[in-house]
């Protein structure tokens, strides 16, 4: 019976160091190891055109946003149109967007409401490349975390010329170009 | 003789997961097949880069007026394209989920078919004549059963992948578009689809493809600054020795200029191009090679996103038309201080135009255009971003985007050198080299510094950049296309180019110096063979004309000079007035720009 006291109080101490060791690592590691997101930060994009390619999905996960209280809503939106285009409307033979992802909605004159349809939106970046150059640059590009597959490498950031990509924390997951966060995250 | 067996459970069982086995593997085999065609039309499928759907829209912008059939055969095949595209990306979700479902059934019907297995008699025990009977029935089960299998999964590949998507794009770009034809849906629906008419496809003009010019029509030509891939290299060794501008001996033809521009006239298929800008006008023209008749003149329209004010840190020493425009076959491009870029047709109608945005660059933008093949290159050094940008020739759509780390004054060289063709790029920090179709980074030295305005040389092996305040560099090409090695062989600090690009003899390389020394270098050992002065600075590039060597100074004195390990002269003579600006060398002729003058000296 000593015997089996013994040891079980050995095991005891074993099992108790064992625990007490396993439970600080879990401490340790639970607390940085907050589960980390892939994003593109939009600062640094040069709308190459590859995260529409080089996502292992298809359709890419990345899409674009309008980042409505950047917006300037103009009419003669040139993330909307093709350039020189004869007509301010939605003419296919005047849109950019090679998916017709965007919607023009009429507000009042001179105002358009320009929101993107995420499930047709491919993340080509034309929209962005033309906004950013001709007008406010509100629309940019963002991974969309319920779509991404969380990829243990993303795959277009190994092809990203501008390297934009990073692992982001999952209570911050996107990169906004200003505060009014709920303004560029419409419902997906 | 088989034993009949009766009826029973587990022999219904058995046939019936057997049944099921095979069906949903046939279907999964099936599926995946699908599957895979689909993948790959997808892939084909590029709603981003549609040739078609791009030079159908680039045709409707470029016509005077509105019309109305291209404009809803545009909307067809958009509208064609994009269901194109959403369909096979919906039958490729649909069909993973079919596939996930055939195969679980075929996993858990086979485990049954297992299970239910009956225990047939050993084969042993059956008779010879009966084994044979068997396996000729298992044989004929098999055969049938893949024939099927292949009939099927073989009609509904074709079936898939006999483009019918693709037929209908066809139809819409090349039949006329129908009045009630389908109407563009989603986001694309016509403004007002009632006016839009039945249109007549011979009303629309064709979009040619021209094929792009090859590098043997450059060669004879002068596309760009410093003639054929922008290396100073004259194909034609017959140009003028002798000339007198005011007695007007040799000279062909003048012609005056108003406005002001720094670049050099380019000359492609007996025309003769030079743009020129101020604060307010941005102007192209036009000349004819042999009699200098001004064939036509057009002013640069304003593109979105043109300023409204002219850019502020240009120096007056650039000016705003400093880029030497491009001459490509049926084609010329010019860029300017503001970001303009536009492109002209030989007969003067705009092809398309845009603007890149101002670049940051705090002399005024100078790069000049090169192109070659179907590819417009633009170094647009923005201090920003630096990049290297490639335009499709034809459309102006953007080929591809590469970063630079830093940003110069110099133009981009294209060579073909002993690991294959290249962009040759120097930058405030480095030399580097590109794939001169997809634009990948080949190689880079890490050899410049200070604001480099000249431009990189290649000839025989070596890529020679150099730049004051900082080094000449022999940059040695080896390795092989796939993996190009350069290394510098050889640096040389005593006398440093500051505007003057240089040019290489195979031998030796070649360039003018600010102070006013005419320099040559040994190409293989960097050795300073000779060093001339001469009566003012140096900011044009040379250029070799056979075995001869053309450099002017600021005062407009070109000299002629024996392309040798010595300096022997062989002609000083008088431009007329201060040059800036490179000549361009064709057969017995020169083409030379000063402020105020275009002119052709001829030879006799
Ligand atoms: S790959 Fe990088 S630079 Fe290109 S579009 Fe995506 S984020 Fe932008
Ligand atoms: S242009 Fe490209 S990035 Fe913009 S909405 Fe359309 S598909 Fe998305
Ligand atoms: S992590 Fe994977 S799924 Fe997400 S954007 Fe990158 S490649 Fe696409």
């Amino acid at each position: 019976m000593s015997e089996r006291k013994k040891l079980d109080r050995r095991d005891f101490m074993r099992g108790a160091a064992a625990v007490a060791f396993t439970g600080a690592t879990w401490a340790a590691v639970g607390e940085k190891t907050e589960t980390k997101y892939w994003q593109l930060d939009p600062a640094k994009c040069t709308q190459c055109g590859r995260c529409t390619t080089h996502c292992v999905l298809t359709p890419s996960a990345v899409k674009c946003l309008n980042q409505f209280d950047i917006c300037g809503y103009c009419d003669l939106c040139f993330g909307y149109l093709q350039p020189g285009s004869r007509n301010l409307d939605t003419g296919a033979e005047n849109q950019l967007c090679p998916t017709a992802a965007i919607e023009r909605k009429y507000i009042e004159a001179p105002y358009y409401e320009y929101k993107i349809h995420e499930d047709k939106c491919i993340g080509c970046a034309k929209c962005v490349k033309a906004c950013l150059v001709f007008g406010n640059g509100s629309f940019y590009l963002q991974i969309r975390q319920d779509i991404c597959i969380n990829c243990n490498e993303c795959s277009i950031a190994k092809s990203c010329p501008s390297d934009c990509f990073s692992e982001v924390p999952e209570s911050n997951p996107y990169m906004f170009l200003t505060g009014d966060t709920h303004l560029a995250h419409p419902p997906a | 003789m088989l034993e009949k067996r009766e009826f029973d459970k587990s022999d219904f069982f058995w046939r019936l997961s057997t049944t099921v086995t095979i069906v949903s593997g046939l279907f999964s085999v099936i599926i995946f097949i699908l599957l895979a065609v689909n993948y790959f039309q997808i892939t084909r499928l590029d709603p981003v880069n549609h040739e078609l759907l791009t030079e159908l829209r680039q045709t409707y912008a470029s016509l005077p007026e509105k019309d109305e059939a291209l404009a809803q055969r545009i909307r067809d095949l958009d509208l064609i394209t994009r269901r194109a595209f959403f369909t096979s990306q919906t039958f490729l979700q649909g069909g993973a989920w079919m596939m996930l479902i055939t195969v679980s059934v075929f996993l858990i019907a086979f485990k049954n078919m297992i299970r239910w297995r009956p225990h047939l008699p050993e084969l042993a025990d059956v008779p010879t004549a009966d084994k044979e009977f068997l396996a000729y029935a298992q044989s004929r089960h098999l055969i049938t059963w893949a024939g099927v299998g292949l009939l099927f999964g073989g009609m509904m590949t074709a079936y898939f992948s006999e483009s019918a998507l693709t037929k209908e794009m066809v139809e819409a770009a090349t039949s006329a578009a129908s009045a009630d034809g389908a109407a563009p849906a989603d986001g694309a629906a016509p403004a007002d689809p009632a006016a839009a008419p039945a249109g007549d496809a011979a009303a629309v003009p064709a979009v040619a493809t021209v094929p792009p010019p090859t590098w043997e029509e450059m060669l004879v030509n002068w596309p760009s600054f410093r003639g054929p891939g922008s290396n100073g290299v004259a194909h034609f060794t017959t140009a003028p020795t002798t000339w007198d501008v005011d007695a007007g001996t040799n000279i062909k033809w003048k012609a005056d200029l108003t406005l002001p521009g720094k670049n050099s006239p380019v000359f492609w298929g007996g025309k003769l191009y030079i743009s020129a800008a101020d604060e307010t006008t941005r102007e192209v023209y036009c000349y004819n090679a042999d009699t200098g008749e001004q064939l036509w003149k057009q002013t640069v329209p304003n593109f979105p996103g043109t300023p409204a004010e002219s850019p502020k840190d240009v120096m007056e020493d650039t000016g705003f038309a400093a880029s030497t425009m491009v001459a490509h076959g049926d084609m010329a491009f010019a860029i300017f201080a503001n970001g303009d870029l536009v492109a002209y047709k030989s007969d003067g109608t705009q092809a398309w135009g845009k603007n890149l945005g101002v670049a940051k660059n705090h002399y005024g933008y100078s790069s000049s255009l090169l192109a070659y093949d179907k590819l417009l290159y633009v170094q647009y050094d923005d201090s920003e971003k630096p990049r290297l940008l490639a335009f499709d020739t034809a459309t102006g759509n953007e080929a591809w985007t590469v970063n630079r780390k830093k940003i110069s004054w110099a133009s981009p060289i294209f060579a073909k050198t002993n690991v294959g063709d290249h962009l040759i790029l120097t930058s405030e920090k480095d030399v580097d080299g590109y794939n001169p179709l997809t634009g990948a980074p080949l190689w880079t030295v890490e050899c410049l510094g200070g604001e480099v305005a000249p431009s990189a040389a290649y000839a025989n092996g070596m890529v020679f950049a150099a730049n004051e305040y900082a080094m000449a560099n022999g940059i040695t090409l080896g390795g092989t296309p796939e993996a190009v090695e350069a290394t510098v062989t050889w640096e040389f600090d005593e006398l440093l180019p500051e505007v003057s690009s240089p040019v290489g003899d195979g031998e030796r390389f070649y360039y003018g110096t600010t102070v006013g020394d005419i320099v040559c270098l040994d190409a293989k050992t960097g050795e300073n063979l000779w060093t001339q002065e001469v009566e003012d600075g140096i900011d044009a590039s040379p250029i070799l004309v056979g075995d001869r060597v053309y450099l002017a100074d600021k005062s407009g004195i070109m000299y002629i000079f024996r392309a040798s390990a010595t300096y022997e002269e062989l002609g000083k003579l008088k431009l007329g007035s201060a040059s800036y600006a490179t000549p361009a060398y064709l057969d017995k002729r020169m083409y030379v720009r000063t402020p105020e003058q275009l002119y052709c000296i001829e030879a006799p």
